[in-house]
């Protein structure tokens, strides 16, 4: 009698093709560019090359991997306050914290860090607790953000200590510490994945009437996961500064469609619940070796424009139709 | 410890439900509604539809806040303000929806929601509970690891019962969770349920199977239009009885005087078969459906929700497939097959959805536009149309209908609930339907404009429309259909006409009840 119940339900699942990880094409998609750089550019293998660009790929990549969280949150979660958000922090620290004399990176990563997830806390208290609508709320802060940089640094300028300006300088002790961002930041994440919040945020995602009735706080899963994409964007900031060698107020807006293109491309269901940070850093990277590409072969930079819209038009047709695929599959 | 002298002879309730009241802005949804769950029973709750069941379990699972009374758990006064704060009463409900996502394996979906927001809080040792709930289930436990994504619907809705049974539930709300199960999984289910109780557990037990109820029940409350009539105990809770009970007439007239309906009866079969469908079926599960619709007929679709009425009606009107067979309309040269809602509007055939704000209106649009938007391409010349005609054609339907309308060129949203189902309903007879399929016109209108919109099904039927009538109020089909037919279960479960049309035979069909009409054995009549 077990076996009669068991059998039959067993049978109609049939045993899933192994789904292919949502991060696999990115990846893919992201060693492949470095393989067709390090073919077309010579100079990216040699000594200084690879390492350059990997600093100076950083703060894009960490702002795709800034919005992740938030996209996967679901509820139409994204934050478009990501560009400006590290702007504005990397001009907090490279025109105000450090010209002041604070030189201390530990303390410069805590305020940036803080400062960031402050912002992202203010994002998500504006989404959960007031309810409006993430794309407006977030173009809120966008403006709010980026008037707030221009005014508290309207010409370029600043500082950043030696050690930060090491990290962008293509040096084997920079290069150490930006793999070093890399790895803290794997190892955190790994560490968020091994709580409950993942599962919550991947099912507030997903469906966030099952995880609702079902007793995930789901609220506050989304405001965690805009503070968590804060502090990301703290250390993009940070980042931004150190490639800089000081802070540019006008710099930070651009970053936050190409970081949206990035998750986009990095598998990230941009309807909420699948998706991850490795996914996003993919996509983040490979829209970084595409311009790296274009403007090594010359390429007229309204051409590179061109290049991200039709890129982040292509990811997110692909996305969607994976999307598409899996809800058929499942009917 | 119970210190009331009254209630000092019997055992405390596990969950008391106090004057419970609820409303959804200006509809009351639960008025006055009270009764005690006791520990250690299974606890029916039955009634018709909107007499308040769906609402009732969300209150008690802390979806929905009451607007008044409250709710005891062991004497202490509750309010679950979430459906984490029912579940931390030990309340925990497994929903009629399935609700799954479907990101997540099958394990974290039985898992979901028992954590808090980063400390996991296994029930029982995690990996165990979920394994002994399926194994209790009879579900394979190799199935915890693999994608809830494309799991069968039954499948789906055990994992759901699973996740409530992890949880250290203390009462267990059960909404209509066994309708996709097969009659093993759900024996499995019962015995379980027999077994836990024994540790002063309770059961919540919400089904429209009376023969669930009879075998599973200790006592159960009856709901009517949003008040519980009666709690009663299984000795005396015959099936009967519980029908009686639910019914909400008693002795007063029906929404309408029945004899113009009943005089009916005989002239509606003359006219020509208008509509026909063959080996229709709601779902790919369902028994297949073979009905002819007349000219100068009103015919009935009646049901409980989610029973495939509603998918019916969007069969018929070519806005869902069928899986097999098919629905002809006949048309002025022969037989049409209806497939695609555009094809079957020319055609003749139109549908008057039911959800007026979602799938009807536009709101914030002028009378005017709302009601000439289906006409608009018959008045249009090179895509142009007259505003002139337009009004003329918006009067016309204003004066048939009776609409109220004290500016046509206003938003159609400040008109009444009446006059905005009057213009969605003209919008449709402007195409001069033959087939005019309606679901539920009179839902949320005033008793003026029930009347007036039966009149005008029987005006439009006298001129030889074939009109299909899904309703709500069974007194509603009585009094104006010619033939009801009753969904159960997504088939037909029977097709009531002439002297076996009546309240308790559409509702005893509606509960599974095959002799129909009390007294009165004529067996059960297959659709034809």
């Amino acid at each position: 009698m077990t076996a009669s119940t068991v059998e039959p339900a067993a049978a109609r699942t049939r045993a899933p093709a192994r789904t292919v990880p949502y991060f696999v094409p990115a990846v893919v998609l992201a060693a492949g560019l470095v393989a067709l750089t390090a073919v077309v550019n010579p100079g990216f293998l040699a000594q200084g090359g690879w390492q350059l660009a990997a600093a100076s790929a950083l703060p894009l990549v960490l702002l795709a991997m800034a919005e992740a969280p938030v996209v996967m949150s679901g509820g139409g979660g994204i934050d478009l306050s990501v560009g400006p958000a590290a702007g504005l922090i990397s001009v907090l620290i490279g025109g105000i914290v450090v010209p002041r004399g604070v030189e201390s990176v530990p303390l410069l990563v805590a305020i940036a860090v803080g400062a960031g997830a402050l912002a992202g806390a203010v994002n998500g208290a504006l989404v959960t607790g007031l309810r409006v609508p993430p794309i407006i709320a977030t173009l809120g802060t966008y403006l709010v953000y980026t008037g707030l940089a221009t005014r508290l640094m309207p010409t370029p300028g600043g500082a950043v200590p030696p050690a930060l300006a090491d990290l962008a300088s293509g040096s084997a002790a920079g290069t150490a510490g930006v793999l070093l961002v890399l790895v803290l930041f794997a190892v955190a994440w790994q560490a968020v994945l091994r709580t409950a919040f993942a599962r919550n945020l991947r099912a507030s995602g997903s469906n966030d009437r099952a995880a609702y009735t079902a007793g995930v706080p789901v609220a506050w899963t989304r405001f965690t996961a805009y503070v968590i994409g804060g502090a990301i964007t703290g250390v993009a900031g940070l980042l931004i500064a150190a490639v800089l060698g000081g802070a540019d107020a006008t710099v930070g807006p651009s970053y936050t469609l190409v970081a949206i293109a990035g998750v986009a491309l990095g598998g990230v269901s941009l309807s909420g619940g699948r998706g991850g940070l490795l996914g996003a850093a993919a996509g983040g990277a490979s829209l970084f070796l595409i311009q790296n590409l274009l403007s090594f072969l010359q390429v007229s930079s309204f051409v590179l424009q061109i290049a991200y819209g039709v890129v982040l038009l292509v990811a997110i047709v692909a996305n969607g139709a994976w999307d598409h695929r899996r809800a058929r599959e499942a009917a | 410890m119970p210190s009331t002298k009254e209630r000092a002879a019997g055992p405390e309730p596990l969950v008391s439900v106090c004057d419970v009241r609820h409303s959804y802005g200006s509809t009351v949804a639960l008025r006055h509604c009270s009764f005690d769950i006791m520990p250690g029973q299974v606890h029916g709750l039955i009634g018709e539809n909107g007499s308040g069941k769906s609402t009732l379990v969300k209150v008690l699972s802390g979806v929905v806040v009451p607007s008044g009374g409250n709710l005891a758990v062991a004497g202490e006064p509750a309010v679950f303000h979430s459906p984490r704060a029912a579940q931390d009463h030990g309340v925990v409900t497994v929903f009629q929806e399935t609700l799954i996502a479907d990101e997540l394996s099958v394990r974290d979906n039985v898992r979901l929601g028992g954590d808090g927001l980063f400390r996991r809080r296994a029930a029982g040792g995690g990996r165990d509970a979920a394994e002994e709930a399926f194994e209790a289930l009879g579900l394979d436990p190799r199935l915890l690891d693999r994608p809830a994504r494309g799991q069968s619907l039954a499948v789906r809705q055990l994992v759901t019962i699973a996740r409530a049974l992890v949880r250290p539930w203390k009462l267990l709300i059960l909404d209509e969770s066994t309708s996709a199960l097969d009659l093993e999984a759900r024996d499995r289910l019962f015995q379980l349920i027999d077994r836990r109780r024994s540790d002063g557990r309770s059961v919540l037990f919400v089904s429209h199977r009376m023969e669930e109820l009879e075998l599973l029940c200790d006592s159960a409350t009856v709901l009517r239009l949003g008040e519980s009539v009666a709690t009663l105990a299984k000795k005396e809770a015959t099936t009967a009885r519980l029908l009686r009970l639910m019914s909400p007439r008693t002795g007063t007239a029906g929404p309408a005087d029945p004899a113009p309906g009943k005089a009916r009866d005989t002239g509606a079969t003359t006219g020509d078969v208008r509509l026909r469908c063959r080996d229709v079926r709601v779902t790919a599960r369902s028994e297949p459906v073979a009905l002819e619709v007349r000219d100068g007929e009103i015919f009935g679709v009646a049901g409980l929700e989610g029973h495939g009425g509603g998918e019916f009606l969007r069969v018929l009107a070519g806005l869902r497939d069928s899986p097999t067979g098919e629905v002809s309309v006949r048309t002025g040269d022969g037989w049409a097959r209806v497939r695609g809602y555009r094809r079957a509007v020319g055609d003749g055939v139109v549908f008057v959805p039911g959800n007026r704000q979602a799938e009807g209106l536009f709101a914030s649009l002028p009378v005017v536009d709302n009601l000439v938007l289906a006409v608009l391409p018959r008045i249009a010349r090179f895509g142009l149309y007259s505003r002139r005609r337009a009004r003329e054609i918006t009067a016309e339907f204003g004066r048939r209908l009776r609409v109220t309308a004290a500016d046509p060129d206003g938003p159609v949203e400040r008109l009444s609930g009446g006059n905005q189902q009057k213009v969605l309903v003209g919008r449709w007879l402007a195409l001069e339907p033959k087939v005019l399929v309606m679901h539920d016109p009179t839902r949320g209108v005033d008793q003026n404009t029930k009347v007036e919109m039966y009149a005008l099904l029987r005006g439009l039927a006298a001129e030889g429309v074939a009109i299909v009538l899904l309703s709500t109020e069974i007194d509603e089909l009585v009094a104006v259909c010619d033939r009801v037919a009753v969904f159960r279960d997504r088939s037909v479960f029977a097709v009531l006409g002439g002297d076996r049309l009546g309240h308790d035979a559409v509702l005893h069909a509606m509960f599974g009840q095959p002799d129909g009409h009390a007294g009165r054995h004529e067996g059960k009549e297959a659709a034809r």
